[in-house]
């Protein structure tokens, strides 16, 4: 087989394996939801329901048939893109995500910047460096930065410098489509406060494979040949170094596309993490079911691509080990 | 995420705060007429609990100043759906009541003037309720207001509205000609009166062809006849109203100006994060924090040079209730201990830092026919433990070691709570302890909120810490009324006695008389001792000093936004 043909058989199966992993997420989500406590008729119709209103309504909604029945009725709807409707807002779902979306996107990118920014430079520097002043001053940070949680450096961000020196707003975001300057602005100070942490872990990853890259045979090997530093360093030690970091990034990417509750709640982001939590809190079962469902996919998205990227980095994956 | 306890987003009409009509206010409900109010809310906003007005601006001050182009109001969350059929919750209330127009409308000292109709004109069994519609009030789509929209939207109230329990025994809404509408009742229903008069944007008027196109997006691109017009609603974000020039500017006795400044842009905006909340006011991004004000700063923004707070009294109020129908108890001396076991000042106190109004009825003050001052004097249950030990001494339960035991077994209860907002559990925690203190063993579980309820419901544990809020005394039906045993009388009290006064007070028009019923209601019932009232809830809202004549209802905590201006 050629090359771009094993590439495309490896991403073929990886589409192949999305389908249970989807189908296992959304079922045990949908079991879940409806193991716990709790009558989406009563929900939806209030305490001061009447008993007729309450049958009536769980008849239209099939409420009363098994829950099996109830789950494949979803799956079957689901399967050609209608989530449903919100209990509260009668909403269809689909929408509501994609109204979200954009927010928790451009925090999500906002912080990857942040933590690609900053990570990949320190993480090579600390590792170019080891055991010098720098390399220690990164690691102190490092650690400080994964150590911090994340809300309390959102509200000291906001009480420091969006109250004090002003320039960035105390709350809200705008979307960059609207507004270059004020979407750049409002989105500062939650990517730092979300992609601290970020940084910290992609730094520490980084640096320590790399280290265990610089320590193989073949960098001797190359120096050997006499092949300048930055040549050995950024052609070969990088590629190879960067490989678990691809996946660290991608794994947190994932998280990231499902919006950070407690960074959309600081700040005021009207984004799918609010939605959520929002959701929750009402009892909202296909709002979080729909939500479980996304982040379910894009975590399912972002693995295969970066199993795709990994395996164009590295052939020995796509041929499942043969040759290692 | 810092919520209250009495400002939670709610989405059941019992945990509504803050919608009450005031027994001074309902007191005086005669007629009247000509005089509108400009958009209150019902649900979370406020009022100097019956002080008539909020601001200093009810005085002789006049208006000066301009009105603001935009006027910003912040909040915790945000509403669900803007349809008033489709919703019950307190946040989306906030919005609909400037959206739509209601039948009437109830002035500061509680007569009623003409809204979307001229006034009831009622037929003496008290079952026939007609009312003209008036002329020449337009929809923000420009299409005329006619009385086949009242019929329009009352027949789907019948049908759908989330609140149809509220319209009682009303069974048809008919088109008597061009002008008039009727509301036919199997019985007498006082509380009508109330419902159609308040502009919490539930009984608001609805236009029959925009509903009828719109169909499930009515809920985010509303149509109504009030005094502004959605705009922009960014869900989560913010809910930005402007001016409806169509709507005319009522003469209205607390409207000072001759043409009131109005603001052109009203905008709700969603912070749920408490302290960038406080910090939005304090930097002038934020006007006025409409709800959701955190307890512990109330005092720094009171003390702020350029913010001012206003504390006011809720609709909401906090009780324990006693299931009546399981041993122990279901022995009235039993429940009688418990209720004298219990220390309201320190729950205030220790709890809610003093905020709060001790209660001994389990409904508002502000509502009409509050009964507490005389549950008080005539009832009791004053904290007392020796007359609590007294009691259970009498019902057979004697002090063994820790606990108390009757023919070998021990007191033993199961305390229900739900398990937010966290000064809810608290109080139930403390509970724990202030029972162990005369000698009951009291084991705390807590649910989810809906859940609590239903658990308790089904009737399985002794003690129950619940809240109601509304507006209307003829919520007690809900607490106390045979036919909702287990499902929202959660004291399973069933009482003739009771069920007919209950009866009474939804079937007297004539509001003096009315609180009278209510009064006897409260005081019969609270002799057998179903609950422990624990306090009607204090909630404040935090204003820039540049925003000047903010008004509000005195009983039904709504704001007004005529006469508002920023201070030159």
């Amino acid at each position: 087989m050629s090359d771009s043909n094993d590439l495309l058989f490896y991403v073929g199966k990886r589409f192949l394996w999305a389908v249970p992993v989807l189908l296992g997420a959304s079922f045990l989500s949908y079991i879940l939801i409806h193991l716990a406590p709790g009558d989406p008729a009563q929900i939806i119709l209030g305490r001061r329901a009447t008993q007729e209103q309450l049958a009536q309504l769980r008849q239209e909604m099939a409420l009363n048939k098994p829950v099996y029945v109830q789950y494949w009725r979803y799956l079957s709807d689901a399967a050609v893109g209608d989530l449903g409707r919100s209990y509260r807002s009668q909403q269809k779902v689909a929408t509501m995500i994609a109204q979200r979306l954009p927010y928790t996107l451009q925090l999500a990118v906002g912080s990857l910047i942040v933590a690609l920014g900053i990570g990949l430079p320190t993480g090579i520097y600390a590792s170019l460096n080891r055991n010098e002043f720098g390399d220690h001053v990164s690691r102190i940070v490092a650690l400080l930065g994964i150590s911090i949680p994340n809300f309390w450096l959102g509200l000291m961000l906001i009480l420091l410098i969006a109250v004090h020196v002003g320039v960035v707003p105390i709350y809200g975001m705008t979307l960059v489509t609207e507004n270059v300057l004020a979407g750049f602005l409002s989105t500062l100070l939650p990517a730092v406060a979300l992609g601290t942490a970020l940084t910290a872990l992609i730094m520490r990853m980084l640096r320590g494979s790399l280290l265990d890259e610089i320590n193989k045979g073949y960098v001797q090997t190359a120096n050997a040949y006499g092949i300048a530093e930055h040549e050995i360093m950024y052609v070969y030690v990088l590629k190879n170094g960067l490989l678990p970091t691809i996946t660290v990034i991608g794994l947190q990417l994932g998280y990231l596309l499902g919006g950070s509750v407690v960074i959309e709640t600081v700040f005021g982001i009207p984004g799918i993490g609010q939605m959520t939590l929002d959701a929750i809190f009402k009892q909202d079962f296909p709002v979080i079911q729909g939500v479980v469902l996304f982040v379910a996919t894009v975590f399912v998205a972002v693995n295969i691509l970066v199993d795709t990227l990994y395996a164009f980095l590295d052939p020995r994956i796509r041929l499942g080990g043969e040759s290692t | 995420m810092n919520v209250p306890d009495d400002a939670r987003l709610v989405s059941d009409p019992d945990e509504l705060d803050d919608t009450a009509l005031s027994r001074r206010a309902f007191g005086r409900l005669a007629a009247g007429s000509s005089a509108m109010i400009l958009g209150s809310s019902l649900a979370g906003c406020a009022s100097q609990g019956g002080g008539g007005g909020d601001d200093s601006s009810t005085s002789d001050l006049g208006v000066s100043g301009s009105a603001p182009d935009e006027l910003i109001l912040a909040r915790a969350g945000d509403g669900d759906s803007l349809d008033p059929h489709k919703t019950t919750a307190a946040y989306s209330s906030q919005v609909m009541t400037y959206l739509y127009d209601p039948l009437v409308i109830m002035d500061f000292d509680g007569n009623f003037h003409p809204a979307v109709g001229q006034g009831w004109e009622i037929s003496d069994d008290g079952t026939e309720w007609q009312i003209e519609v008036t002329d020449g009030l337009t929809f923000h789509d420009g299409s005329d207001v006619t009385v086949d929209d009242v019929v329009f939207t009352f027949e789907r109230f019948l049908e759908e509205s989330l609140s149809k329990w509220a319209a009682g025994p009303m069974s048809s809404v008919e088109k008597v000609d061009d002008t008039t509408a009727k509301f036919t009742f199997d019985a007498p229903y006082a509380p009508w009166k109330t419902y159609s008069g308040s502009n919490s944007g539930y009984f608001g008027v609805l236009p029959k062809d925009a509903v009828e196109e719109k169909g499930e997006s009515f809920g985010t691109e509303p149509v109504g006849s009030g005094p502004y017009k959605l705009e922009e609603w960014v869900q989560g974000d913010h809910v930005t109203l402007t001016r409806n020039e169509n709507w005319q500017t009522p003469s209205y006795p607390e409207i000072e100006a001759d043409e009131p400044p109005i603001p052109e842009q009203v905008t709700f905006r969603i912070i749920p994060e408490a302290t960038p909340r406080v910090q939005a006011l304090y930097n002038g991004d934020v006007d006025i924090i409409i709800t959701d004000v955190p307890p512990r700063d109330v005092s720094e923004i009171d003390d702020k040079e350029n913010t001012r707070a206003k504390t006011y009294t809720s609709n909401n109020c906090s009780y324990v209730v006693f299931n009546m129908q399981e041993p122990p108890t279901d022995d009235l001396r039993v429940r009688k201990a418990f209720a004298h076991a219990i220390d309201k000042e320190r729950i205030i106190d220790d709890i809610y830092n003093g905020l709060g109004k001790k209660n001994w009825a389990p409904m508002s003050e502000n509502l009409l026919g509050w009964a507490g001052q005389e549950v008080k004097e005539q009832v009791g249950y004053a904290y007392d433990t020796e007359e609590a030990g007294k009691l259970l001494d009498e019902a057979g339960w004697t002090m063994d070691g820790d606990y108390r035991t009757k023919d070998g077994n021990r007191l033993e209860i199961e305390l229900y709570s739900t398990n937010s907002p966290p000064a809810r559990l608290q109080t139930a925690e403390e509970m724990v302890s202030m029972f162990a203190e005369v000698g009951v063993k009291a084991n705390l579980t807590s649910f989810e909120y809906n859940t609590a309820y239903n658990e308790f419901g089904k009737g399985n544990a002794h003690v129950f810490m619940a809240t109601v809020a509304w507006f209307d005394p003829d919520i007690l039906k809900f607490v106390w009324a045979s036919e909702n045993a287990g499902a929202t009388n959660l004291a399973f009290i069933q009482d003739d006695e009771i069920d007919a006064l209950l009866e009474e007070g939804a079937q007297t028009i004539d509001q003096d008389e009315r609180a009278e019923v209510y009064k006897e209601l409260q005081i019969e019932a609270m002799k057998k001792c179903p609950c422990q009232p624990i306090k009607t809830f204090e909630s404040s809202i935090g204003l820039k000093n540049r925003v000047q004549h903010f008004k509000q209802h005195p009983s039904l905590l709504t704001s007004v936004l005529s006469d508002v201006t920023y201070e030159n």
